[in-house]
Protein backbone atom coordinates (compact mmCIF):
# COMPACT_ATOMS: atom_id res chain seq x y z
CA UNK A 1 0.00 0.00 0.00
CA UNK A 2 2.81 2.38 0.84
CA UNK A 3 4.45 1.70 -2.50
CA UNK A 4 1.18 2.24 -4.35
CA UNK A 5 0.52 5.46 -2.46
CA UNK A 6 4.02 6.70 -3.21
CA UNK A 7 3.61 5.84 -6.88
CA UNK A 8 0.27 7.56 -7.17
CA UNK A 9 1.46 10.58 -5.24
CA UNK A 10 4.53 10.97 -7.40
CA UNK A 11 2.46 10.68 -10.54
CA UNK A 12 0.11 13.40 -9.39
CA UNK A 13 2.88 15.68 -8.18
CA UNK A 14 4.81 15.51 -11.40
CA UNK A 15 1.60 16.22 -13.26
CA UNK A 16 2.46 13.48 -15.70
CA UNK A 17 5.07 15.81 -17.08
CA UNK A 18 8.00 13.50 -17.17
CA UNK A 19 5.99 10.36 -17.33
CA UNK A 20 5.17 10.08 -20.94
CA UNK A 21 6.34 7.66 -23.56
CA UNK A 22 9.77 6.13 -23.50
CA UNK A 23 10.64 7.79 -20.20
CA UNK A 24 9.10 4.70 -18.66
CA UNK A 25 12.23 2.80 -19.57
CA UNK A 26 14.14 4.95 -17.10
CA UNK A 27 11.91 3.75 -14.29
CA UNK A 28 12.02 0.15 -15.42
CA UNK A 29 15.80 0.34 -15.76
CA UNK A 30 16.15 1.88 -12.32
CA UNK A 31 13.87 -0.81 -10.90
CA UNK A 32 15.99 -3.56 -12.34
CA UNK A 33 19.22 -1.91 -11.25
CA UNK A 34 17.88 -1.92 -7.70
CA UNK A 35 16.83 -5.54 -8.03
CA UNK A 36 20.36 -6.47 -9.11
CA UNK A 37 21.78 -4.47 -6.23
CA UNK A 38 19.47 -6.27 -3.82
CA UNK A 39 20.48 -9.64 -5.21
CA UNK A 40 24.22 -9.09 -4.96
CA UNK A 41 24.29 -7.44 -1.58
CA UNK A 42 24.21 -10.76 0.24
CA UNK A 43 27.07 -12.09 -1.95
CA UNK A 44 25.39 -15.47 -2.32
CA UNK A 45 25.55 -16.09 1.42
CA UNK A 46 21.88 -16.41 2.21
CA UNK A 47 20.22 -18.99 4.34
CA UNK A 48 18.18 -21.70 2.70
CA UNK A 49 14.82 -22.22 4.34
CA UNK A 50 12.59 -25.24 3.86
CA UNK A 51 8.86 -24.67 4.16
CA UNK A 52 6.96 -27.86 4.93
CA UNK A 53 3.21 -27.48 4.63
CA UNK A 54 -0.03 -29.38 4.25
CA UNK A 55 -1.20 -29.98 0.73
CA UNK A 56 -4.53 -29.49 -0.91
CA UNK A 57 -6.33 -26.69 0.90
CA UNK A 58 -6.43 -23.50 -1.16
CA UNK A 59 -7.38 -21.03 1.58
CA UNK A 60 -4.67 -22.32 3.87
CA UNK A 61 -2.08 -22.13 1.09
CA UNK A 62 -3.08 -18.55 0.33
CA UNK A 63 -2.49 -17.51 3.94
CA UNK A 64 0.77 -19.41 4.00
CA UNK A 65 1.94 -17.68 0.83
CA UNK A 66 1.54 -14.39 2.64
CA UNK A 67 3.41 -15.72 5.63
CA UNK A 68 6.23 -16.94 3.39
CA UNK A 69 6.47 -13.62 1.59
CA UNK A 70 6.21 -11.40 4.65
CA UNK A 71 7.99 -13.25 7.43
CA UNK A 72 10.20 -15.94 5.95
CA UNK A 73 11.28 -14.74 2.50
CA UNK A 74 13.37 -11.77 3.67
CA UNK A 75 15.66 -14.05 5.67
CA UNK A 76 16.63 -16.49 2.97
CA UNK A 77 15.68 -18.48 -0.08
CA UNK A 78 12.56 -20.46 0.73
CA UNK A 79 11.80 -23.84 -0.84
CA UNK A 80 8.63 -25.85 -0.73
CA UNK A 81 7.16 -28.72 -2.66
CA UNK A 82 4.67 -27.80 -5.32
CA UNK A 83 1.01 -28.72 -5.38
CA UNK A 84 -2.04 -27.33 -7.13
CA UNK A 85 -2.17 -24.40 -4.72
CA UNK A 86 1.49 -23.58 -4.79
CA UNK A 87 2.71 -23.50 -8.34
CA UNK A 88 3.97 -21.10 -10.99
CA UNK A 89 1.70 -18.13 -11.63
CA UNK A 90 -0.80 -18.56 -14.46
CA UNK A 91 -0.91 -14.79 -14.86
CA UNK A 92 2.80 -14.74 -15.53
CA UNK A 93 2.35 -17.47 -18.11
CA UNK A 94 -0.29 -15.43 -19.87
CA UNK A 95 1.98 -12.39 -19.77
CA UNK A 96 4.45 -14.35 -21.86
CA UNK A 97 2.17 -13.50 -24.75
CA UNK A 98 3.30 -9.89 -24.31
CA UNK A 99 6.95 -10.76 -24.57
CA UNK A 100 9.64 -9.58 -22.23
CA UNK A 101 7.39 -7.10 -20.46
CA UNK A 102 6.48 -9.92 -18.06
CA UNK A 103 9.90 -9.60 -16.46
CA UNK A 104 8.96 -6.11 -15.30
CA UNK A 105 5.61 -7.23 -13.96
CA UNK A 106 6.83 -10.39 -12.22
CA UNK A 107 8.44 -8.63 -9.23
CA UNK A 108 5.11 -6.91 -8.65
CA UNK A 109 3.09 -10.13 -8.81
CA UNK A 110 5.52 -11.95 -6.51
CA UNK A 111 4.98 -15.37 -8.09
CA UNK A 112 6.27 -18.66 -6.80
CA UNK A 113 8.95 -19.74 -9.26
CA UNK A 114 9.55 -23.38 -10.05
CA UNK A 115 13.22 -24.10 -9.55
CA UNK A 116 13.19 -27.82 -10.24
CA UNK A 117 11.02 -30.73 -11.28
CA UNK A 118 12.07 -34.10 -9.97
CA UNK A 119 10.90 -37.27 -11.64
CA UNK A 120 14.05 -39.37 -11.94
CA UNK A 121 17.60 -39.70 -10.73
CA UNK A 122 19.05 -37.11 -13.09
CA UNK A 123 16.46 -34.46 -12.28
CA UNK A 124 16.99 -35.20 -8.59
CA UNK A 125 20.64 -34.33 -8.96
CA UNK A 126 19.47 -31.32 -10.95
CA UNK A 127 17.67 -30.14 -7.82
CA UNK A 128 20.91 -30.44 -5.86
CA UNK A 129 22.73 -28.44 -8.54
CA UNK A 130 20.05 -25.79 -8.38
CA UNK A 131 20.41 -25.51 -4.61
CA UNK A 132 24.14 -25.01 -4.99
CA UNK A 133 23.67 -22.06 -7.35
CA UNK A 134 23.43 -19.35 -4.75
CA UNK A 135 23.84 -16.33 -7.01
CA UNK A 136 21.05 -17.45 -9.35
CA UNK A 137 18.79 -18.22 -6.40
CA UNK A 138 19.49 -14.79 -4.95
CA UNK A 139 18.36 -13.06 -8.09
CA UNK A 140 15.35 -15.30 -8.53
CA UNK A 141 14.41 -14.52 -4.96
CA UNK A 142 14.33 -10.77 -5.54
CA UNK A 143 12.67 -11.32 -8.92
CA UNK A 144 9.83 -13.15 -7.19
CA UNK A 145 9.63 -10.63 -4.36
CA UNK A 146 10.85 -13.09 -1.75
CA UNK A 147 8.15 -15.64 -2.48
CA UNK A 148 8.94 -19.30 -1.83
CA UNK A 149 10.32 -21.34 -4.71
CA UNK A 150 8.39 -24.45 -5.55
CA UNK A 151 9.80 -27.85 -6.43
CA UNK A 152 7.62 -30.22 -8.39
CA UNK A 153 8.17 -33.90 -7.78
CA UNK A 154 6.76 -37.20 -8.90
CA UNK A 155 4.92 -39.21 -6.24
CA UNK A 156 7.76 -41.64 -5.76
CA UNK A 157 10.35 -38.89 -5.42
CA UNK A 158 8.87 -36.42 -2.98
CA UNK A 159 10.36 -38.10 0.08
CA UNK A 160 13.80 -38.01 -1.49
CA UNK A 161 13.30 -34.32 -2.25
CA UNK A 162 12.35 -33.63 1.36
CA UNK A 163 15.38 -35.58 2.54
CA UNK A 164 17.70 -33.61 0.31
CA UNK A 165 16.13 -30.32 1.36
CA UNK A 166 16.29 -31.30 5.04
CA UNK A 167 20.03 -31.74 4.75
CA UNK A 168 20.62 -28.76 2.55
CA UNK A 169 18.64 -26.04 4.31
CA UNK A 170 19.62 -24.04 7.36
CA UNK A 171 16.17 -23.41 8.80
CA UNK A 172 12.95 -25.40 8.53
CA UNK A 173 9.51 -23.89 8.97
CA UNK A 174 6.73 -26.45 9.21
CA UNK A 175 3.02 -25.73 9.02
CA UNK A 176 1.15 -28.35 11.01
CA UNK A 177 -2.35 -26.98 10.63
CA UNK A 178 -3.50 -30.16 8.92
CA UNK A 179 -1.32 -33.17 9.55
CA UNK A 180 -2.04 -36.13 7.33
CA UNK A 181 0.16 -39.03 6.28
CA UNK A 182 2.71 -36.90 4.42
CA UNK A 183 3.11 -34.32 7.15
CA UNK A 184 3.27 -37.08 9.79
CA UNK A 185 6.15 -38.68 7.89
CA UNK A 186 7.87 -35.30 7.75
CA UNK A 187 7.54 -34.72 11.50
CA UNK A 188 9.02 -38.13 12.24
CA UNK A 189 11.76 -37.45 9.72
CA UNK A 190 12.60 -34.15 11.40
CA UNK A 191 12.99 -35.97 14.70
CA UNK A 192 15.06 -38.81 13.28
CA UNK A 193 17.35 -36.42 11.43
CA UNK A 194 17.88 -34.31 14.54
CA UNK A 195 16.44 -31.34 12.74
CA UNK A 196 13.98 -30.28 15.43
CA UNK A 197 16.39 -27.73 16.87
CA UNK A 198 16.34 -25.77 13.63
CA UNK A 199 12.62 -26.19 13.00
CA UNK A 200 9.93 -23.61 13.69
CA UNK A 201 6.43 -25.03 13.91
CA UNK A 202 3.58 -22.82 12.79
CA UNK A 203 -0.16 -23.38 12.40
CA UNK A 204 -3.27 -21.59 11.22
CA UNK A 205 -5.09 -19.88 14.05
CA UNK A 206 -8.15 -22.08 13.45
CA UNK A 207 -6.28 -25.32 14.11
CA UNK A 208 -4.11 -24.97 17.22
CA UNK A 209 -5.51 -28.08 18.93
CA UNK A 210 -5.00 -30.27 15.89
CA UNK A 211 -1.44 -29.02 15.57
CA UNK A 212 -0.69 -29.67 19.22
CA UNK A 213 -2.18 -33.15 19.05
CA UNK A 214 -0.17 -33.96 15.93
CA UNK A 215 3.08 -33.05 17.65
CA UNK A 216 2.16 -35.04 20.74
CA UNK A 217 1.25 -38.02 18.59
CA UNK A 218 4.33 -38.10 16.39
CA UNK A 219 7.05 -36.82 18.69
CA UNK A 220 8.24 -38.54 21.86
CA UNK A 221 7.00 -37.19 25.16
CA UNK A 222 8.92 -34.16 26.27
CA UNK A 223 9.84 -33.06 22.79
CA UNK A 224 7.07 -30.56 22.36
CA UNK A 225 8.28 -27.43 20.61
CA UNK A 226 6.17 -24.24 20.65
CA UNK A 227 3.67 -23.61 17.86
CA UNK A 228 3.28 -20.10 16.50
CA UNK A 229 -0.12 -19.18 15.07
CA UNK A 230 -0.93 -17.08 12.01
CA UNK A 231 -4.28 -15.84 10.75
CA UNK A 232 -5.89 -15.84 7.31
CA UNK A 233 -4.25 -12.54 6.39
CA UNK A 234 -0.83 -14.05 6.96
CA UNK A 235 -0.16 -12.15 10.18
CA UNK A 236 1.35 -13.91 13.16
CA UNK A 237 -0.52 -13.64 16.42
CA UNK A 238 2.86 -13.40 18.11
CA UNK A 239 4.96 -11.75 15.41
CA UNK A 240 7.75 -10.86 17.82
CA UNK A 241 8.01 -14.48 18.90
CA UNK A 242 8.32 -15.63 15.32
CA UNK A 243 11.02 -13.06 14.63
CA UNK A 244 12.82 -14.18 17.75
CA UNK A 245 12.57 -17.80 16.64
CA UNK A 246 13.96 -16.93 13.21
CA UNK A 247 16.79 -14.95 14.83
CA UNK A 248 17.66 -17.90 17.03
CA UNK A 249 17.55 -20.35 14.12
CA UNK A 250 19.72 -18.03 12.04
CA UNK A 251 22.14 -17.61 14.87
CA UNK A 252 22.47 -21.39 15.20
CA UNK A 253 22.88 -21.78 11.45
CA UNK A 254 25.60 -19.15 11.33
CA UNK A 255 27.48 -20.72 14.21
CA UNK A 256 27.16 -24.18 12.62
CA UNK A 257 28.84 -23.08 9.45
CA UNK A 258 32.14 -21.71 10.48
CA UNK A 259 34.65 -21.89 7.62
CA UNK A 260 35.90 -25.41 7.14
CA UNK A 261 33.06 -26.99 9.03
CA UNK A 262 30.51 -29.03 7.19
CA UNK A 263 26.90 -29.37 8.25
CA UNK A 264 26.24 -32.58 10.08
CA UNK A 265 24.63 -35.42 8.20
CA UNK A 266 23.40 -38.45 9.96
CA UNK B 1 4.41 -37.17 -22.74
CA UNK B 2 7.90 -35.88 -23.18
CA UNK B 3 8.65 -38.17 -26.06
CA UNK B 4 5.59 -37.03 -27.99
CA UNK B 5 5.69 -33.32 -27.29
CA UNK B 6 8.66 -31.10 -27.41
CA UNK B 7 8.60 -27.33 -27.16
CA UNK B 8 10.11 -27.01 -30.63
CA UNK B 9 7.57 -29.37 -32.15
CA UNK B 10 4.68 -27.74 -30.35
CA UNK B 11 5.73 -24.24 -31.35
CA UNK B 12 6.20 -25.39 -34.96
CA UNK B 13 2.70 -26.86 -34.90
CA UNK B 14 1.39 -23.68 -33.34
CA UNK B 15 3.00 -21.62 -36.08
CA UNK B 16 1.65 -23.93 -38.76
CA UNK B 17 -1.87 -23.66 -37.41
CA UNK B 18 -1.50 -19.92 -37.18
CA UNK B 19 -0.32 -19.82 -40.79
CA UNK B 20 -3.35 -21.87 -41.85
CA UNK B 21 -5.59 -19.49 -39.91
CA UNK B 22 -4.11 -16.48 -41.68
CA UNK B 23 -4.47 -18.19 -45.06
CA UNK B 24 -8.10 -19.03 -44.34
CA UNK B 25 -8.79 -15.47 -43.31
CA UNK B 26 -7.07 -14.06 -46.37
CA UNK B 27 -8.83 -16.55 -48.62
CA UNK B 28 -12.18 -15.74 -47.09
CA UNK B 29 -11.51 -12.04 -47.47
CA UNK B 30 -10.66 -12.41 -51.13
CA UNK B 31 -13.71 -14.63 -51.65
CA UNK B 32 -11.47 -17.14 -53.32
CA UNK B 33 -12.36 -19.85 -50.84
CA UNK B 34 -15.72 -21.56 -50.44
CA UNK B 35 -17.83 -20.24 -47.59
CA UNK B 36 -17.72 -23.56 -45.71
CA UNK B 37 -13.96 -23.26 -45.40
CA UNK B 38 -14.19 -20.10 -43.38
CA UNK B 39 -17.18 -21.17 -41.30
CA UNK B 40 -15.78 -24.59 -40.42
CA UNK B 41 -12.07 -24.03 -40.77
CA UNK B 42 -11.97 -20.81 -38.82
CA UNK B 43 -13.29 -22.21 -35.51
CA UNK B 44 -11.09 -25.29 -35.86
CA UNK B 45 -8.06 -23.18 -36.62
CA UNK B 46 -8.84 -20.84 -33.74
CA UNK B 47 -9.34 -23.69 -31.30
CA UNK B 48 -6.18 -25.42 -32.48
CA UNK B 49 -4.15 -22.26 -32.20
CA UNK B 50 -5.44 -21.68 -28.71
CA UNK B 51 -4.75 -25.28 -27.73
CA UNK B 52 -1.24 -25.36 -29.11
CA UNK B 53 -0.42 -21.96 -27.69
CA UNK B 54 -1.43 -23.04 -24.20
CA UNK B 55 0.37 -26.32 -24.71
CA UNK B 56 3.46 -24.50 -25.88
CA UNK B 57 3.41 -22.19 -22.89
CA UNK B 58 3.15 -25.06 -20.44
CA UNK B 59 5.89 -26.98 -22.23
CA UNK B 60 8.13 -23.96 -22.39
CA UNK B 61 7.62 -23.61 -18.68
CA UNK B 62 8.34 -27.23 -17.90
CA UNK B 63 11.35 -27.27 -20.22
CA UNK B 64 12.81 -24.35 -18.32
CA UNK B 65 14.45 -26.70 -15.94
CA UNK B 66 18.04 -26.57 -14.82
CA UNK B 67 20.16 -28.19 -17.47
CA UNK B 68 23.06 -28.67 -15.15
CA UNK B 69 22.18 -32.20 -14.19
CA UNK B 70 24.97 -34.62 -14.67
CA UNK B 71 25.13 -36.89 -17.68
CA UNK B 72 23.93 -40.46 -17.29
CA UNK B 73 26.53 -42.78 -15.87
CA UNK B 74 28.40 -40.09 -14.03
CA UNK B 75 28.46 -40.02 -10.28
CA UNK B 76 27.98 -37.60 -7.48
CA UNK B 77 29.61 -37.96 -4.15
CA UNK B 78 30.04 -35.86 -1.09
CA UNK B 79 33.51 -34.56 -0.62
CA UNK B 80 34.09 -31.97 2.09
CA UNK B 81 37.35 -30.91 0.52
CA UNK B 82 35.73 -29.72 -2.67
CA UNK B 83 34.11 -26.30 -2.61
CA UNK B 84 30.79 -27.45 -3.98
CA UNK B 85 30.97 -31.02 -2.87
CA UNK B 86 30.73 -32.46 -6.33
CA UNK B 87 32.69 -34.65 -8.60
CA UNK B 88 31.38 -35.37 -12.01
CA UNK B 89 33.78 -37.66 -13.77
CA UNK B 90 34.00 -41.37 -13.32
CA UNK B 91 37.79 -41.18 -13.35
CA UNK B 92 37.87 -38.79 -10.43
CA UNK B 93 35.42 -40.76 -8.42
CA UNK B 94 37.75 -43.25 -6.81
CA UNK B 95 40.15 -40.48 -5.83
CA UNK B 96 37.31 -38.49 -4.35
CA UNK B 97 36.10 -41.46 -2.37
CA UNK B 98 39.62 -41.94 -1.08
CA UNK B 99 39.81 -38.28 -0.09
CA UNK B 100 36.47 -38.49 1.61
CA UNK B 101 37.46 -41.56 3.54
CA UNK B 102 40.75 -39.94 4.53
CA UNK B 103 39.03 -36.75 5.61
CA UNK B 104 36.23 -38.29 7.58
CA UNK B 105 37.72 -41.49 8.89
CA UNK B 106 35.97 -44.82 8.97
CA UNK B 107 33.82 -43.96 11.94
CA UNK B 108 32.38 -40.86 10.46
CA UNK B 109 31.89 -42.08 6.94
CA UNK B 110 28.21 -42.77 6.87
CA UNK B 111 27.19 -42.57 3.28
CA UNK B 112 28.64 -42.82 -0.14
CA UNK B 113 26.52 -42.26 -3.13
CA UNK B 114 27.28 -43.81 -6.46
CA UNK B 115 25.17 -44.52 -9.45
CA UNK B 116 22.16 -46.58 -8.35
CA UNK B 117 22.84 -49.19 -11.02
CA UNK B 118 24.60 -52.00 -9.16
CA UNK B 119 26.28 -53.14 -12.37
CA UNK B 120 27.87 -49.74 -12.87
CA UNK B 121 31.67 -50.03 -13.24
CA UNK B 122 31.99 -46.82 -11.25
CA UNK B 123 30.22 -48.41 -8.34
CA UNK B 124 32.45 -51.47 -8.58
CA UNK B 125 35.48 -49.20 -8.60
CA UNK B 126 34.30 -47.28 -5.57
CA UNK B 127 33.41 -50.49 -3.79
CA UNK B 128 36.87 -51.87 -4.45
CA UNK B 129 38.43 -48.70 -3.16
CA UNK B 130 36.47 -48.82 0.06
CA UNK B 131 37.09 -52.53 0.57
CA UNK B 132 40.81 -51.99 0.17
CA UNK B 133 40.60 -49.54 3.05
CA UNK B 134 38.78 -52.04 5.21
CA UNK B 135 35.40 -50.41 4.89
CA UNK B 136 32.50 -52.67 4.21
CA UNK B 137 28.96 -51.94 3.25
CA UNK B 138 27.96 -52.38 6.88
CA UNK B 139 30.20 -49.51 7.88
CA UNK B 140 28.59 -47.11 5.53
CA UNK B 141 25.05 -48.28 5.98
CA UNK B 142 24.85 -49.75 2.53
CA UNK B 143 24.76 -48.16 -0.84
CA UNK B 144 22.21 -45.45 -1.14
CA UNK B 145 19.73 -46.45 -3.80
CA UNK B 146 18.93 -43.02 -5.08
CA UNK B 147 21.18 -40.43 -3.61
CA UNK B 148 19.15 -40.22 -0.43
CA UNK B 149 22.12 -38.78 1.40
CA UNK B 150 22.93 -36.23 -1.24
CA UNK B 151 23.09 -32.74 0.16
CA UNK B 152 24.39 -29.31 -0.66
CA UNK B 153 26.65 -27.57 1.86
CA UNK B 154 25.22 -24.48 3.50
CA UNK B 155 25.61 -21.20 1.70
CA UNK B 156 26.26 -19.47 5.00
CA UNK B 157 29.87 -20.59 5.27
CA UNK B 158 32.04 -17.62 6.07
CA UNK B 159 29.06 -15.30 6.59
CA UNK B 160 28.96 -12.42 8.97
CA UNK B 161 27.52 -12.82 12.48
CA UNK B 162 23.80 -12.39 13.09
CA UNK B 163 23.64 -8.57 13.47
CA UNK B 164 25.49 -8.06 10.19
CA UNK B 165 23.33 -10.67 8.50
CA UNK B 166 20.16 -8.97 9.70
CA UNK B 167 21.49 -5.60 8.52
CA UNK B 168 22.00 -7.12 5.08
CA UNK B 169 18.44 -8.43 5.19
CA UNK B 170 17.12 -4.96 5.99
CA UNK B 171 19.10 -3.28 3.21
CA UNK B 172 18.02 -5.95 0.77
CA UNK B 173 14.36 -5.55 1.69
CA UNK B 174 14.57 -1.77 1.32
CA UNK B 175 16.19 -2.07 -2.10
CA UNK B 176 13.50 -4.51 -3.18
CA UNK B 177 10.76 -2.13 -2.08
CA UNK B 178 12.39 0.73 -3.97
CA UNK B 179 12.73 -1.49 -7.02
CA UNK B 180 9.02 -2.31 -6.81
CA UNK B 181 8.23 1.38 -6.66
CA UNK B 182 10.19 2.10 -9.84
CA UNK B 183 8.78 -0.92 -11.62
CA UNK B 184 5.22 0.11 -10.77
CA UNK B 185 5.98 3.58 -12.07
CA UNK B 186 7.44 2.20 -15.30
CA UNK B 187 4.66 -0.30 -15.92
CA UNK B 188 2.02 2.32 -15.10
CA UNK B 189 3.68 4.64 -17.57
CA UNK B 190 3.59 2.12 -20.37
CA UNK B 191 0.17 0.64 -19.80
CA UNK B 192 -1.84 3.49 -18.29
CA UNK B 193 -0.36 6.95 -18.62
CA UNK B 194 1.07 6.72 -22.09
CA UNK B 195 -2.04 5.20 -23.73
CA UNK B 196 -4.28 7.79 -22.07
CA UNK B 197 -2.15 10.69 -23.23
CA UNK B 198 -2.09 9.25 -26.70
CA UNK B 199 -5.85 9.13 -27.05
CA UNK B 200 -7.48 11.69 -29.30
CA UNK B 201 -9.25 13.65 -26.55
CA UNK B 202 -5.89 14.82 -25.27
CA UNK B 203 -4.70 15.81 -28.69
CA UNK B 204 -7.45 18.39 -29.12
CA UNK B 205 -7.86 17.76 -32.80
CA UNK B 206 -4.21 17.99 -33.64
CA UNK B 207 -3.27 15.89 -36.62
CA UNK B 208 0.19 15.24 -35.23
CA UNK B 209 0.60 13.18 -32.08
CA UNK B 210 1.64 15.54 -29.34
CA UNK B 211 3.96 14.51 -26.54
CA UNK B 212 2.00 16.42 -23.96
CA UNK B 213 -1.43 16.39 -25.56
CA UNK B 214 -3.37 19.62 -25.30
CA UNK B 215 -2.16 20.77 -21.93
CA UNK B 216 -0.45 24.09 -22.66
CA UNK B 217 1.06 24.22 -19.21
CA UNK B 218 2.76 20.92 -19.78
CA UNK B 219 4.21 21.94 -23.12
CA UNK B 220 7.55 23.55 -23.03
Amino acid sequence: MIVLALTFGTMVLTGLRFWTGPDGWIFLGAGYALLFAASIISRGKRARILLLRPFGKATMSAALERVARRYIGPFGSVFTLSDRNFRPSLTLDLLKLFGQMRHFVAPLLRPSLRVASVWNDASYRGLASTLANNAILDFKSVYSGGQAFNVASANNWWKNCIDLLLHSTDIIVMDISRVQDGSAWEIVRLFRRDALDRTIFIAHVDHPEHAQQALEKHLPAGASPPILLYDQTGQFMQADQFEQAIDEALSKALSRTEPGESPAIR
Amino acid sequence: MQSIYSPARASAASLLIFFILVMVLLGSEAQSAPASLSTIGLPIALASTLYFSVRWISLARSSHQPQRSLPAGSTVSFDPAAPRGWTTSAQDHAAKVENTVAALGNDELIAVYVHPDSSSPVRAQASQELTSRGITSDDIGGWMPSAERLFVPSALQGSSPLPAYLATVRIRTTLMELARFFLIAGVANFFVVYPILRTSIFRCGSTRPSRFGCFPLLSR
